[in-house]
């Protein structure tokens, strides 16, 4: 993918908002309908997500001279799986009440379009440092879509942030959106986010 | 090796599932106290939940943290453990390790000696297994209340939670669920605090301590009639049967009665 050396700037910052994972890319679509209506759910989600993505690179990237082509999905997969699986006990032991919101989509990371298209297309051809910049970046392109979105959706679908309500509950009744704390909003929001992406920045435009 | 050989192949995934079987078995040891913790922490919540004198009450406790939780239990709650069958307390057994002592895992894992296989005609939970002894929550303060784990199958799962009971022993204060997968929107929502609040007041018991209650359709007309969950027939009977159940005499019959004796 880069037989060019990139600069470190690049590596990290790229993907925020040139090469967005979920604006550009659209990996990653499903968790970011699933864990945006809070954003104490949603930080914790994109941590996390940033976290396995740039660690699991970093792993892979270290072993990847040694990893046989014919089973190296399978090799990632169990990587990322693995380290998904140490995320969830960290949150099971000191985040409890965020790890039961979140349930079962810590789990599914493991199934995070992002994490396994890093993997497979900069980790197995990228030293084990910048492949861990790259993760921390497409984390954190990852996470500023996600915080958009949930902003959005907990301010209008319940008038509060981080779970302190913002207004009275006569107006809370009165205005609440429950539109914004279903799923189909965050396709919304996510149409919305691309839209103003792509015309401040005409060259993520595809060329239809 | 070449890279492409079998045995190749084999070695590297062999070494990779090692250090990750490693770091996975790692992590979940070492965090497991703090894991317990918590499980602890959140079953004392759902406690305080079913034992709280209103909703005022109650969506205090909803705010506390975990440690403040874990205090007010340790004030205003004795928690002892029964033998089902002849409700005496055999507290005494469990020195030092009462709150390790999970009775559903005794149930369901078929601990040795730890359970009774209930009869197909008498299962009304439809369980299967009973465990022989049972945690009681005694709330101490000025709300007197106890608290009984109750669980029963609903229409997809296993409806488990926490039935608060008056002083009397015969009326209900109120029914929380902590763990169940009935479908939302209609059998789930026998979480919802709007059903939750129909039990409050109800009269379990006929005058010769038989269980009487029932879920019914439309509207109660006494005491010991609930109002159904419209849409989820099936696990309004289920939480009927439950109830059936644990307060007769395969469940805490034998500690009521024998409690509301010493009482008289």
């Amino acid at each position: 993918m880069s037989s060019q050396k990139k600069s470190l700037g690049k590596i990290l910052f790229g993907p925020i908002l040139d090469n967005n994972p979920i604006a550009l890319q659209i990996l990653g679509i499903c968790s970011a309908l699933a864990v945006t209506t809070k954003l104490d759910k949603t930080v914790t989600m994109a941590i996390a997500v940033t976290l396995v993505t740039a660690v699991s690179s970093a792993a892979i990237a270290s072993i990847r001279q040694f990893i046989p082509g014919s089973i190296r999905i399978i090799v990632q997969m169990t990587v990322i799986a693995s380290m998904v699986i140490v995320v969830d006990q960290f949150l099971k032991a000191y985040l409890y009440d965020v790890s039961k919101e979140l349930s079962v989509f810590v789990g599914l990371i493991i199934t995070n379009c992002i994490v396994m298209g890093r993997a497979e297309g900069f980790a197995m051809s990228n030293n084990a440092q910048d492949s861990f910049w790259d993760g921390i970046g497409n984390g954190l392109g990852y996470s500023l879509v996600l915080l958009v979105i949930a902003v959005f959706r907990e301010l209008f679908g319940s008038w509060s942030l981080f779970g302190q309500q913002l207004v009275s509950d006569e107006f809370k009744r009165e205005f609440a959106q429950g539109l914004m704390l279903q799923s189909p909003s965050a396709f919304f929001l996510i149409g919305l986010f691309i839209w103003v992406l792509r015309t401040a920045k005409p060259a993520q435009m595809e060329k239809g | 090796m070449q890279r492409d050989s079998v045995g190749y192949i084999f070695t590297v995934a062999g070494a990779v599932c090692a250090v990750c079987a490693f770091l996975v078995s790692a992590a979940a040891i070492g965090l497991k106290p703090q894991q317990d913790a918590w499980v602890q922490i959140d079953t004392q919540r759902n406690i305080l939940f079913a034992s709280a004198a209103d909703d005022e009450e109650r969506a205090k406790f909803k705010k506390m943290s975990g440690q403040e939780v874990s205090e007010f239990f340790k004030q205003n709650f004795r928690d002892i453990v029964i033998d089902l069958a002849t409700g005496e307390e055999v507290t005494d057994q469990y020195e030092g390790r009462l709150a390790d002592y999970r009775q559903i895992e005794a149930a369901e894992l078929r601990k040795a000696g730890q359970y009774t296989d209930i009869p197909v005609e008498s299962d009304l939970g439809q369980i299967k297994r009973r465990e022989n002894h049972s945690h009681v929550y005694l709330r101490t303060d000025s709300t007197v209340r106890y608290i009984f784990p109750v669980r029963g199958k609903g229409l997809w799962s296993t409806l488990k939670g926490f039935l608060a009971l008056q002083p009397d022993l015969k009326t209900v204060s109120y029914l929380t669920f902590y763990s169940h997968a009935e479908t939302p929107g209609l059998g789930g929502e026998v979480d919802n605090a709007g059903w939750k609040s129909r039990w409050n007041g109800k009269v379990l018991f006929d005058d010769n301590g038989a269980v009487k209650l029932t879920v019914v359709k439309g509207d109660s007309k006494t005491n010991s009639e609930v109002d159904g969950l419209s849409g989820a027939t099936i696990t309004s009977k289920g939480v009927e049967n439950m109830m059936r159940y644990w307060m007769g005499d395969q469940g805490f019959g034998p500690y009521l009665r024998r409690v509301r004796q010493e009482k008289s």
